[in-house]
């Protein structure tokens, strides 16, 4: 005889029949059911397949505590792997399949593995798999490791949903301690959260017929009727599963199957911890047959969905609340046999019990039921920050120390006793002292013995025994941390919440040593399996790393802009409808010989202001700024603290009390940050401010030898001659009313005015830019373009062209480094004696020899040693110019060996190039076209 | 170097209609002008010429305020013209910021789940300061009347956040 419905048992709807397939063959169940109860109601026993050896398991118990009843389900055309079948509501037309086995649970042919077991046991694959080579074993192994199987197709609307509270209590646990808790806080005025994993709360209080001289159901409405009445709110099928900083609970919400989960962020003031306690299961031989389950699990399984887990039942549990549930199930119509664990016991029968010998007795029945003393649930208490104690007389751990807002009750604070956990629940929610308790309990767990008769197992899931324990202790492996790695035990989705305490307890036994002195383990959220769509969310597609737009875009479009994303903004990298090679030569040649005009609106506009502010980005820049004039440019970079150059740009005085620092695109938000937090760092932060007014000014550039002529057209009040406007200079204009800045910078070699304006104006710019341009030859240009151009002139690209140890002069700037005499950020730095190695690298330009092609990007530049080839430097930049007609190159190179003339072995995926060291400008290199 | 231009939905701006659903009304406004001041709090607040600067969860009223950004630093609203760089008699800097942000009025009768969708605020908890993470967006948020809101965002991520909050929006049950 196996499970079966039990009558007028339960919360289930018996007028609701649900159908469902489980291996292929069709069950009912009833409303209210999980996936484990209609299937043991259906007396179906064997759920699963254990993860190494193929063997046989059932249900070990009836929620979240069971790590057997794993199954991929179906419904409504999309699949779910690896779903918890004790946690599963079932649903009408659900398919259900068992993982890893095949074809069925019942039937594997994989079981076969479970008879070489002698010769796999904890660790086999770390000494077996050694030789030849692991990676001739790994793909095989891996096909058999794992679960379920992931489906490839997207189940529509499986969205999960985020969102945020807060509460002066939390309260974890839905049993009568959570409930009494939950409604004695509520009373006292304070906002209380009770959340409750089930559909229904009770708790354990479902097992027992009265509460506080109240018929349970009664007990159970006026509870929660008066807790709702005093503002409380119940979350039900809740999970709390983990605890952050700052007090920050997750709890996950179900929201049926095939439908995205929510997640709540609860920020609660304080938290009662009410999560009840779970059955340690008693290690004895064949304990994983399926049959064996936990007692506190069958009388859950009958009091929530009227379902008998077997007819003729032995119980070995001897601890003090085990006769009040073996009495519930003998009152449901079980026989019930209570066996004292007083010698070796082990399981008789295979996929079908038949009975428990222990010792020289023999007891013959169809279900063993045990539990070897109440494991209190402290995974949260753990989360964060709780210490745990070892109670000797519950043989359980319970909270010791811990966080001040947290606090445990009734079986998660080892309160076993229903009367005194209710006292203890009220007392504690209003902040009262712990009442001492009136009942005592006890747990008598019996001593593991190592037996060769059978196996006795400690996790069920992932197939760890006694026998592995052993051997892990043998080898040395005693720390529980590099035991649970050895041997796997408490991996996967149990967690250690059935197998910690049976592995502690035999490691212990076979070490003669106590439990607390082998130690416990960690628990880290999260405390159930939750699916990663959980953490997604909303942060999908577009929203996964939302871009910054441009004001402009639509323009871009229009004019048939490829757009990329370019330091986190959406940008035009050439324009045109042919291949990218042929737009980006062509817009080269326009710019060289005529004009471009680009939406260059991303480069920082950084205002420092107030009397301070020039003795601020004197400290801030490399460079010298206390000398530069109102309306003066500068180029200049500005330094770690390590002396590494974090970001280049140019920097223009506005006035006596006013700079813009125009940034690189990509740097804005970080160099804002390393502002103002040198601002507040030795500062007067009443003198500096720092204002990123970037977005307010979007900039068109417009570069080429034909620059000015098209600026002269726009009508922006600025003297443009070259006499009166210099390279390196700032004017403030204005376009169609509105103020314009226009600063004479180049990043492409030729004259070039950046002309930034308010949005308003953007686009009328940009129009009359192009209209007057076209006139010209001209037209919109894109950064891929100006990417090669700027490498013809050999300027830099920061995290291109450097990388994280590159200095200032390494780059060619030395002279502040040797000279400025002011403080700056990075100053230090840049003498020490890594700073000064004569081998540093210098940045280089390369050429190849005629005919030769591009370089690669990355190329390593090489000596010859005795040890065969040694990098020496890489190449950071490398194009075909269209404007020198052959491909140039841009690299950092060990400075002994970047004398100019020389020539270099390059290697690149096998591949050898040679290329002679340049100056890395390879165009107008006195300046010519940029001064002009 | 790869033409990612099909991948992204043109971006609109802040040419946009009002996205109305029976749970929240979401839409752009334009306000004449936007304006950051830093300075100490009281300078702050006279070259704004408003007394108080709104934060959590008072409300800002009428088309003129303030709101507070941090200890030194407001941003008013249709406020009068200032010039931009250091105002040195009052020792406050001054920056026109009216196109660097994208103004967004949401209400409706979720609103304010909507909003706890994003970001992690109560009713209750107070803040001086407007400005939040939401969803990873850096927005102020603040009230503006009774389950009115209004949020300023980076310009340059309207689009980007507009669309997170009608998909949120729509999920609202």
């Amino acid at each position: 005889m196996t499970g079966f419905r039990a009558p007028a048992r339960g919360l289930i709807d018996r007028n609701r029949i649900l159908s469902f397939r489980f291996d292929g063959r069709a069950y009912y169940g009833c409303a209210g059911d999980t996936v484990v109860s209609a299937l043991l109601a259906n007396g179906v026993r064997v759920m699963g397949r254990s993860f190494k050896y193929h063997r046989p398991r059932g249900a070990w118990s009836s929620w979240f505590d069971d790590p057997n009843a794993v199954f991929a389900i179906r419904l409504n055309g999309h699949e779910l792997p690896n779903c918890p079948g004790a946690t599963t509501e079932l649903q009408d037309g659900m398919e259900v399949r068992s993982v890893n086995a095949f074809p069925s649970a019942r039937f594997d042919l994989k079981s076969a593995l479970d008879l070489g077991h002698r010769f796999l046991p904890a660790g086999f694959y770390y000494k077996t798999f050694m030789w030849p080579d692991w990676h001739l074993f790994e793909p095989t192994i891996r096909r058999m490791a794992g679960l379920g199987k992931l489906e490839m197709s997207e189940i529509d609307g499986y969205v999960s949903d985020q969102t945020h509270d807060a509460c002066d209590l939390l309260v974890v646990g839905g049993g009568p301690s959570g409930i009494a808790a939950a409604r004695a806080a509520a009373e006292r005025g304070m906002s209380v959260v009770l959340v409750e994993d089930h559909d229904a709360l009770g708790g354990s209080g479902l097992q027992v017929a009265r509460i506080e001289d109240r018929d349970m159901a009664v007990w159970m409405r006026e509870q929660i009727a008066a807790f709702q009445a005093a503002g409380g709110q119940i979350l039900s099928r809740t999970t709390a599963f983990g605890v952050y900083d700052h007090q920050l609970v997750a709890l996950i919400q179900q929201r049926g199957f095939g439908r995205g989960p929510r997640l709540i962020r609860m920020r609660a003031q304080r938290c009662v911890l009410a999560a009840g306690a779970l059955d340690r299961p008693v290690t004895f031989g064949n304990n994983d047959r399926p049959g064996v389950m936990s007692l506190a699990g069958a009388c859950d399984l009958l009091a929530r969905y009227g379902v008998l887990a077997g007819q003729r039942i032995a119980v070995m549990a001897p601890h003090s609340q085990a006769a009040a549930q073996i009495e519930m199930l003998r009152d449901a119509g079980a026989t019930m046999t209570e066996v004292a664990p007083d010698g070796p016991a082990r399981a008789l029968g295979g996929k079908r019990l038949r009975g428990l010998r222990v010792g020289d007795q023999t007891y013959g029945c169809d279900t063993i039921l045990t539990s070897a003393g109440m494991m209190p649930v402290l995974h949260l208490w753990r989360h964060a920050g709780g210490k745990l104690s070892w109670d000797s007389t519950a043989s359980a751990f319970v909270p010791a120390s811990g966080p001040d807002w947290m606090t445990a009750v009734g079986g998660a604070n080892g309160t076993f006793d229903l009367a005194d956990a209710l006292i203890e629940a009220r007392a504690v929610a209003v902040g009262d002292d712990r009442p001492k308790r009136l009942c005592a309990y006890q747990a008598h767990p019996p001593e593991v013995v190592l037996t060769d008769k059978s196996r006795q197992w400690v996790d069920f899931q992932n197939d760890v025994t006694v026998k592995d324990i052993e051997i892990a202790a043998r080898e040395n492996y005693v720390s529980v941390e590099h035991l649970k790695r050895y041997t796997t035990l408490g991996m996967a989705t149990d967690q250690g919440k059935t197998s910690n305490i049976p592995g502690l307890s035999t490691m212990a036994s076979l070490r003669g040593k106590s439990i607390p002195e082998t130690g416990t383990t960690t628990f880290r959220p999260p405390f159930v399996p939750v699916p990663l769509e959980l953490y997604r969310g909303a942060h999908r597609g577009q929203q996964f790393h939302p871009l910054k737009r441009l004001c402009l875009e639509h323009r871009h479009r229009a004019a048939g802009a490829a757009l990329g994303e370019y330091g986190g903004w959406l940008r035009p990298g050439w324009y045109g409808g042919d291949t990218p090679q042929d737009a980006i030569q062509r817009e080269i040649a326009m710019v060289r010989h005529s004009a471009g005009v680009m939406d260059a609106s991303p480069l920082g506009k950084i205002e420092v202001m107030g009397p301070d502010a020039e003795q601020f980005v004197n400290f801030i820049y490399y460079n010298t700024i206390a000398t530069l004039k109102p309306g003066f440019i500068r180029y200049g970079f500005m330094l770690t603290e390590g002396g590494i150059v974090y970001d280049d740009g140019v920097i223009a005085r506005i006035d006596q009390n006013r700079f813009v620092i125009s940034c690189s695109s990509s740097h804005v938000e970080g160099v804002s940050a390393m502002l103002e937090a040198w601002r507040q760092d030795g500062n007067d932060p009443d003198r500096i401010f720092v204002h990123d007014t970037t977005l307010n000014w979007p900039t068109i550039t417009v570069t080429g030898p034909k620059a000015r002529d098209i600026l002269r057209r726009l009508d922006l009040g600025v003297d443009l001659s070259p006499d009166a406007f210099g390279h390196m200079q700032m004017r403030e204009g204005r376009f169609q009313a509105a103020p314009a800045r226009i600063a004479r910078v180049s990043f492409t070699g030729e004259v070039s005015y950046e002309i930034s304006v308010p949005v308003a104006q953007a686009q009328a710019l940009w129009d009359a830019a192009l209209e007057v341009g076209a006139e010209h030859g001209a037209g919109p240009l894109g950064l891929e373009a100006v990417s090669v151009m700027r490498a013809e002139k050999g300027y830099v690209i920061i995290g291109k062209d450097t990388d994280g140890e590159t200095m200032p002069h390494d780059l060619g700037f030395s002279i502040p480094r040797l000279k400025k005499k002011a403080a700056f950020v990075g100053d230090r730095a840049l003498h020490t004696e890594n700073a000064t190695r004569p081998d540093r690298r210098r940045f280089v330009g390369l050429k190849v020899p005629d005919g030769d092609p591009m370089l690669p990007v990355s190329a390593h530049i090489v000596t010859r040693g005795q040890g065969g080839p040694s990098s020496c430097g890489y190449v950071s930049s490398s194009y075909l110019s269209p404007t020198l007609g052959h491909p140039i190159a841009l690299a950092h190179l060990d400075q002994t060996q970047a004398t100019e003339g020389t020539e270099v072995e390059l290697l690149h995926l096998g591949q050898t190039r040679r290329a002679i060291v340049t100056a890395p400008c390879f165009f107008d290199p006195k300046g010519e076209r940029l001064h002009a | 170097m790869r033409d990612d231009s099909a991948r992204w939905d043109p971006a609109a701006g802040l040419d946009r209609e009002a996205f109305q659903t029976p749970a929240v009304t979401l839409k752009i406004l334009r306000p004449n002008r936007q304006t950051l001041i830093s300075g100490p709090y009281p300078a702050a607040l006279q070259c704004a010429n408003v007394e108080t600067a709104t934060g959590w969860p008072e409300a800002a009223l009428g088309d003129h305020y303030a709101v507070r950004l941090r200890r030194d630093r407001i941003l008013v609203i249709n406020g009068d013209a200032l010039s931009d760089g250091w105002h040195a008699a009052k020792g406050v800097a001054v920056s026109d910021m009216t196109g660097g942000y994208a103004m967004l009025a949401l209400g409706g009768p979720k609103a304010f789940d909507l909003l706890r969708r994003g970001t992690e605020i109560t009713p209750d908890a107070a803040s001086k300061s407007v400005l939040r993470g939401f969803h990873g967006y850096p927005v102020m948020l603040y009230s503006h009347g009774a389950g009115q809101f209004r949020l300023h965002i980076p310009s340059a991520m309207v689009d980007g956040f507009w669309s997170l909050l009608a998909d949120l929006a729509r999920q609202l049950e």
